[in-house]
Parts: C-alpha cells; structure tokens; sequence
C-alpha cells in the first residue's frame, strides 16, 4: 500500500470524526448512544476504499467531498420541475422532501391514528427517535454497511411509517427531490416504515434530481413486514444531476409475509443500491425485480441479498440492464440458505445487454448454502442485441433503429410489465421508452 | 421482376453461390430444390440481405432496381418477403404490435397511409382466416413458444397481411404435418395472383403437390444445373439427386 493511498483513506474517515465530534455532535448536542455507537462501528469498518471488496467498482471514495457540509435541515422551495414530475393521485398519501426536508405544501397525508401513523424524525425528541430504532433497526441482527452506520450517526432527517393491523391504505408515494447544487453537501435519510400484521400496501419511492444538483447522499430505507403482511415496493431512481446516491434498502420479513420489490434506475451519474432481504420466519416470498438503464459515463451497482434464515420461504429474483456508451454496471447477488432453511426454494437471474465496446458490466452471483434440502438457481448473462432478432425484423420492413428499439423495449418491458400500480406503470413506460428510442405501443 | 445474373456469394471465404442465373417473371411460382448443403437457403438469404453472406461477384435486379444496394429492411419495402426456415422468437413483442409497425413502415415507403386501429384490425384477421390461425396467437409475444408448425403458419400469415411481389418460402414446409402443410399451400395459393411471383425452396416434391410450380430448378453444388417443368419434380422425387450429381460431375468444364 502506498503511503499516500493510506493517506487519503485515513483522510476520509478522520474528516467524517471531525465532522461528527466537533460540528454534529455540538450543533445538535446529540447524546444518544445509539448515533455514538453508530459512529464508532462505521469507525471500526471504514469509508470503503478500493480494496474493500463489496465496493471494488464503485470508487465511493473518489467521489466522498474533501470538507463535507451537513446541510441546516431549513425547508427548501424545489424547482417547478421536481414538483410537476409528482404523479397524479388524488386518494394516495403523498409525502414530498426536498433535500430530506418534508415539504408541507406539496404533501397531502393526515395522521389518521387509528390506521396509519407518521412521524416526521426532526420534529421528534431524541428519546423518541432513540426509542424507534431500538424498536425496529436495533432489534434485528444484520451485518451492517458503512453507510447503514453512517446514517445512524447523523440521524435527523426522515420518516416514520407505521400502517396498522389488517389496514389496507391508499398507494404511499415517497418523494425525495434534490435540489441542492452544493457539492460539499452530505445528506442522509432514514425511511422507517412498518407494515403490521394482515396489513397490504403499495410504497413508492422517488428520487429525482435536476440537471445541476450535486452533493453526496446517504438514503437509508427500512421496511418491516410483519406476519401476513402483503406489500409492493417499488422505487423509480430518475436523476439528472450530479449527485451521488448511496440507497442501502433493509427489508425484515415475518411468518407469511410477501413483498415485491421493483427497482428501476433510469438514471444516476453514480448509484449505488444495496438492497438486503431478511427472511426472518417460516413461509415468507419475496420476489426482487430490477432494470437499469446506464449510458454516459454513469455508474450503477446493484448489491443485493437475500438471508433465507428459516424453512419453507421462496425468493425469486430477476434483474436486468441496458449498458450503453461509457456506462458501468454492476450487479452482485447474494442469497444465504442458512443452516435452519431446509426447504428453501431460491432462483436468481440477471441479464444485460452491452450496446457498445466500452460498456462494461460486472456480474457476480454469490450464493453460501448451508442447508441441503434446498432449490436453488442463478444464471447471468450479457450480450448484445441478437443479430437473428434484428435481421428478422428488418426482412419485416424495420429500419434498424426501430428494430433495434423494439427489441430493447421487449428486453425491458419484461420488467415494467411486472409493476402493477397504473400511475407508476405510466411513468415508467413513458420514460422508458424515450430513453430506448421506442415510439410505437399501440 | 427478379433477374439474377452470376450470382457468387461466400461466407467466411466458403464460396457457396458459385454463378446463379434466375430470371422470375410476375405471376410465377419457382421451385428451387436440391440436396443438403447445395446453397439453396444460402440464396434464399442473399436475396433477402442477410449480411453474413458475402456477395462476390453479379448482380441482383428487382423491378430495375439494384437489390445488392439496399438494406434487408429497404428490399422488404420494395416488396421482398422470406419466409423463414427457422423463424424467430422475440419474447416481448407482440404479434400485433410488430405487425403493424412493419405493415405501416412498408406503407409509409410505398406512399400510402398508415392504418388506423380499427382497420388494421379487420384486415389482420381476415388474414388470420387465410392460414386458419388462431386469433389467441395475436396476442402472444412473436413465435415465443410456438409450435414448428404454428411457427411456420405465422410466417404465411405474415405474408398474407404484407402482400409482397416477391415471396421466398425457405423450407416452409419442414416441420409441417400433412394437414398443416395443406392449410399453409392453401393460404399461398390464394395469395397468388398475376402482379405477384413466389420462389419456393424445399427438399421434397410434397410441397409441389399442393403449390404447384411453373417451372423446377435443381440447385447443385452452388448452381443451378437443371431447370424443368413440373415433372422435373416428380422425378426427383422418384430417383432421388445421385443422378444429377453424376450428369453435374461427368460434364466437362
């Protein structure tokens, strides 16, 4: 190792002490164990550099500021532009943030007791906020990712959402809009929602940018499904600016629980999903659905995991990419069949296309089984468009381009077709297809 | 309408057309038939741009126009079809969907309207009768887990609704029981008419029966090298290709 490497890795996480000790910590006089302990295990592990094998692709430190600047927490007006991208649904709860801070006017919720509750976390007491993550992220034994640490630490904005037994809400969008242009900006989120018993809902998160935002985010969503309950998950990553996105998802399952998880990333200058699926109790299903669309110099990482810890779950996943000029992705998927899980029923599949010579991407299924009474599969593929496909349709009267679109589309409309609310359906579709040059649905 | 003149084409510098002549005229159906490996589906393919081919030497004109000048999607426009030996699947694209596309694109190049909705409809399902298709196919992603049969009936339904001049039928009738194959020369027959020609490629004289040919050639070793009436079918049929090989070899250079 080089003494300057070392340098400028131990620069990191002495900036991020000092910031944590001198400036957060006396601003917000912060005592809490739980932000402390946080911060000595992000400590303990580390900014991840380019050794650390979980981020070998994505240069995280590159793009971490010299000076980072934790941004007041005072509301923000967004662009007209962030605003009017909000979907058009009357009966749905809408809750808009800008730059994490809740934006009141744009919002449409009601604290209903007794069937859904929320909490904004910089407008409650310390003790509460200490209280919901002994509740729910303290009471669950995951390995945690630096930034997971790192968002506990400078914990202060977010959201608490608890939808109650046998509840059945209208569709709960999460908008996150940046707006900031600061490049020294370092943002963190925490999303906490909780799904009771027998409850069914649809949560979906937006992150939208504009073209010149900047700053670096640590988005940290936590959802907890609890016996019987029955969710969709979708998030739309659709960014135009500079920023850096990190977007680590936690999902606790219990006995009986399904959630669909839908990822689209249409587009990030760097992002960087860690999404991990704890199946807690018997009889869980979770299926995990992904498409990401790279161009540019972008870089996408999808890390996913999936613990099956007890018998008789089912996990299935299907991820899928579109590479196209300089762009970079990665994909690595994890699935543990513990030593408990006999039973297990596990399939993984993630397949991309590479549109030109310098597209790169990296794909790594990593599966540890500790069970043998298992069913599990994973396959990868990446290529380019077929050549049969295309000439085929061009003996049709195709030109190549619209050919070459609609092979794209069937590609990845294998993944919209998945997502079963209308107004995110549309949304997708729309900008899907522009982006792939397809203009001819019926 | 279809003039070949010393047609030589090659792939990965493997000299398979070695000098095609082939002159097909309006209202006409051609066979071209031939053992395995004679370049018959190799010519199917040049004619229709497939890329791989390397054309070396001769000309392909199409109603006064140079058919070696033109991408596989402008010849389509012109008003050449292939139908394929192995059609292809595309999940994800429907059968309508791409159909209208392509019908509308050729439309679009002849100067005529695209069709709206509704008529694009009517037309298509009148053209499903043709072929006795089964309407649940529309809906269906193109060839994705279609039967050989369904596969190859598509590809007549296609034609149906493209309507080209010129139709080549690569191998149309492999992998077609006798009832199917019925239904799929019935569907071609009344397709037939004066302003169009179709070439017919095939192994055997089965197809014959049922689309019958104005004129047979035999297709040898990257030539044609016996042209014929209808009969010529018959008899190859009967005795097999060993006697074409053999007239083919003992002829001098």
């Amino acid at each position: 190792m080089s003494i300057a490497l070392k340098d400028k890795e131990l620069s990191i996480n002495q900036i991020l002490k000092d910031l944590f000790e001198r400036k957060w910590k006396k601003k917000n006089g912060f005592s809490h164990s739980i932000s402390e302990k946080a911060f000595k295990n992000f400590f303990k592990i580390g900014f991840p550099d380019r050794k650390s094998e979980d981020y070998k692709y994505f240069p995280v430190h590159k793009f971490f500021p010299e000076s980072p600047v934790i941004p007041d927490g005072m509301s923000r007006s967004g662009s007209h532009l962030l605003i009017s991208s909000k979907l058009s649904d009357q009966q749905a709860i809408q809750l808009v943030f800008i730059d994490g801070i809740l934006s009141q006017e744009h919002s449409n919720y009601e604290d209903r007791k007794e069937d859904l509750e929320i909490k904004f976390l910089n407008q409650i007491s310390e003790r509460d906020i200490e209280k919901l993550l002994d509740d729910h992220t303290e009471s669950h034994n995951v390995n945690k990712d630096p930034f997971i640490e790192l968002n506990s630490s400078f914990i202060r904005d977010g959201i608490y959402l608890k939808i109650k037994k046998k509840i059945h809400p209208p569709p709960i969008y999460c908008y996150y809009l940046t707006s900031s242009e600061e490049k020294k900006s370092f943002r963190n989120f925490r999303t906490i929602m909780e799904f009771q018993e027998d409850s069914r809902a649809t949560l979906t998160e937006f992150f939208f940018s504009e073209d010149n935002t900047d700053g670096f985010e640590n988005y940290f969503t936590e959802i907890f499904a609890e016996r019987g309950a029955k969710l969709d998950f979708n998030r739309i990553q659709h960014k135009r600016g500079k920023e850096v996105l990190v977007n680590n998802v936690n999902i606790y399952q219990k006995e009986s629980s399904l959630v669909n998880t839908f990822t689209y990333t249409l587009s990030a200058r760097m992002l960087r999903n860690n999404l991990n699926i704890m199946l807690e109790e018997e009889n869980c299903e979770s299926h995990l659905y992904g498409l990401y669309l790279i161009n540019g110099d972008n870089v996408i990482d999808n890390h996913t995991t999936v613990d099956h810890q007890k018998p008789h779950c089912f996990s299935n996943e299907n991820y899928k990419g579109i590479i196209d000029e300089n762009g970079k992705g990665i994909f690595n998927g994890k699935i543990y069949v513990r030593p408990d899980a006999q039973k297990t029923n596990a399939f993984q599949s993630n397949k991309n296309i590479v549109l030109t010579d310098t597209a790169v991407i990296n794909t790594k299924p990593q599966l540890e089984i500790w069970a043998d009474d298992v069913k599990c599969s994973h396959g990868a593929t990446t290529g380019q468009i077929d050549a049969e496909q295309l000439f085929y349709l061009r003996t049709r009267g195709l030109d190549e381009r619209t050919a070459r679109a609609l092979l794209l589309h069937a590609f990845a409309f294998e993944i919209v077709d998945k997502i079963e609310l209308k107004t995110v359906k549309e949304y997708l579709t729309k900008v899907i297809n522009k982006q792939l040059g397809y203009q001819f649905d019926n | 309408m279809l003039k070949i003149k010393n047609l030589r084409a090659s792939i990965e510098a493997n000299e398979i057309l070695k000098g095609i002549d082939l002159e097909v005229n309006a209202g006409e159906i051609h066979a071209i038939m031939g053992p395995n490996g004679s370049g018959k589906s190799t010519l199917a393919s040049v004619i229709a741009g497939r890329e791989e081919f390397e054309v070396i030497s001769g000309q392909i004109d199409f109603e006064g126009k140079d058919l070696l000048e033109m991408d596989p999607e402008e010849r389509a426009r012109e008003g050449i079809f292939l139908a394929f030996q192995y059609p292809v699947e595309i999940p994800g694209v429907s059968t309508t969907n791409f159909l209208k596309t392509s019908l509308n694109q050729i439309r679009e190049h002849r100067g005529l309207e695209p069709l709206d909705a509704v008529t694009f409809l009517t037309h298509i399902k009148e053209r499903m009768k043709l072929v006795e298709m089964d309407q649940t196919l529309l809906s269906r992603s193109l060839n994705e887990g279609f039967s050989g049969g369904e596969k190859k009936r598509n590809e007549i339904f296609q034609m149906a609704v493209i309507e080209p001049k010129l139709a080549i039928l690569d191998e149309t009738d492999s992998g077609l029981d006798i009832d199917a194959l019925k239904i799929v020369a019935n569907g071609v027959n009344k397709l037939r008419n004066k302003e169009n020609a179709i070439i017919v490629v095939t192994h055997y004289q089965r197809l014959l029966n049922y689309i019958v040919p104005d004129i047979v050639h035999v297709l040898y070793n990257g030539k044609i090298v016996k042209s014929g009436s209808k009969e010529l079918a018959l008899e190859l049929e009967a005795k097999g290709y060993d006697w074409i090989k053999e007239e083919y070899n003992s002829t001098p250079v």
